[in-house]
């Protein structure tokens, strides 16, 4: 009698815990995600000791193309790289366009000027982050 | 006898340990950008590539007769020279190129896809004698602009030290009279030392 109650118990568990389960997701509301932190970030904190970002300059150029100019300061001694990658918007905030991680090359104690231009005319907004290359990247070209 | 046989099948079972575990391979999916750890050397990334790619994109696209043209420039590709030390097909820059123009810039650009004419012309010939049918008329656009490119490259190695400066430059020409509209570049120094087992 045993056996046989836990052979069921085994059984049961198994079909139980084979079982697939879904779980509701609860929708955190943001009007607009890639913007909360701010249209410029760093993806690491301490990037915010070594560069600071001057000026920033979005111009409307040809035939509606959203044209971004940002100028950059490299605080330290030393050169510095960092990738950039800049995402276009449309007027909801749903991303157009994102392009790559860009190199940039920032000169010692002086300005360097990152500007992207949108390839379609829609892109009314834009998040640009900054991060500093993979450890990997410093070491192998 | 008994105590050989089983030091011999305990031996045997630590080399297919062994074995089985070298033989185990493993792979990782990475973002487009990112480097693997293999990637030695001077020579050409995913990253520079979608980097070169991109800037040309959005430099070409900002071009006033481009942006003020009442109808769309229509651009054939010309082969890109490549006159550097690494072998690469410069014309996957034009087809990348292409692909975020055409997926971004909203028909400001039309490219011709010469790669197909003789598709094309087989088939305008097949709709004429009947053989396919035909909504009209059809004849292949010509080129108001060839898009070319021209790869060039100066490396230096000593002992295990190599250096390489690559300049991928790219230019729209009028296809009429052979005037350059547009022309950018996108230059890459990059210094590396080979490891022992390397050189």
């Amino acid at each position: 009698m045993t056996r046989i109650v836990v052979a069921g118990s085994a059984i049961l568990f198994c079909v139980v815990g084979c079982k697939e389960t879904t779980t509701p997701v609860k929708v955190v509301g943001e009007d607009s995600p890639y913007q909360t932190e701010g249209r410029i970030q760093f993806e690491q904190s301490q990037l915010a000791n070594l560069i600071d970002v001057v000026r920033v300059d979005p111009q409307s150029k040809g035939q509606g193309l959203l044209h971004l100019i940002v100028t950059l300061r490299n605080k330290t001694s030393k050169p510095l790289w960092v990738e950039c990658r800049t995402t276009f918007l449309d007027s909801r905030g749903h991303v157009l366009e994102q392009t790559n991680w860009e190199v940039v090359y920032l000169d010692a104690r002086t300005v360097t000027e990152y500007a992207c231009t949108s390839l379609g005319p829609k892109a009314v907004e834009y998040q640009m982050l900054i991060r500093r290359p993979a450890e990997s990247s410093l070491h192998k070209p | 006898m008994l105590q050989i046989v089983r030091w011999n099948s305990l031996f045997g079972l630590t080399i297919c340990f062994i074995a089985g575990c070298a033989a185990t391979t493993e792979t990782k999916r990475l973002a487009p950008d990112e480097l693997s750890d293999i990637e030695y050397g001077t020579g050409l990334t995913s990253q520079d590539f979608r980097s070169i790619a991109q800037r040309m994109a959005r430099s070409l696209v900002s071009l006033p007769q481009i942006q003020q043209s009442k109808n769309p420039p229509r651009v054939a590709f010309a082969s890109v020279e490549n006159n550097s030390s690494d072998y690469i097909d410069g014309d996957t820059f034009l087809r990348k190129m292409r692909t975020e123009l055409v997926k971004h810039a909203e028909g400001r650009l039309v490219f011709l896809d010469r790669d197909v004419i003789q598709q094309i012309e087989k088939e305008n010939r097949d709709k004429a004698a009947g053989k396919r049918t035909s909504s009209g008329e059809g004849t292949p656009y010509g080129a108001d602009f060839f898009l070319t490119g021209t790869i060039d490259s100066i490396d230096r190695v000593t002992g295990s030290g190599r250096t390489g400066y690559t300049r991928y430059s790219f230019r729209l020409t009028n296809a009429a009279d052979s005037a350059i509209v547009w022309e950018d570049d996108y230059e890459i120094k990059k210094h590396s030392v080979a490891g022992a087992m390397y050189r």
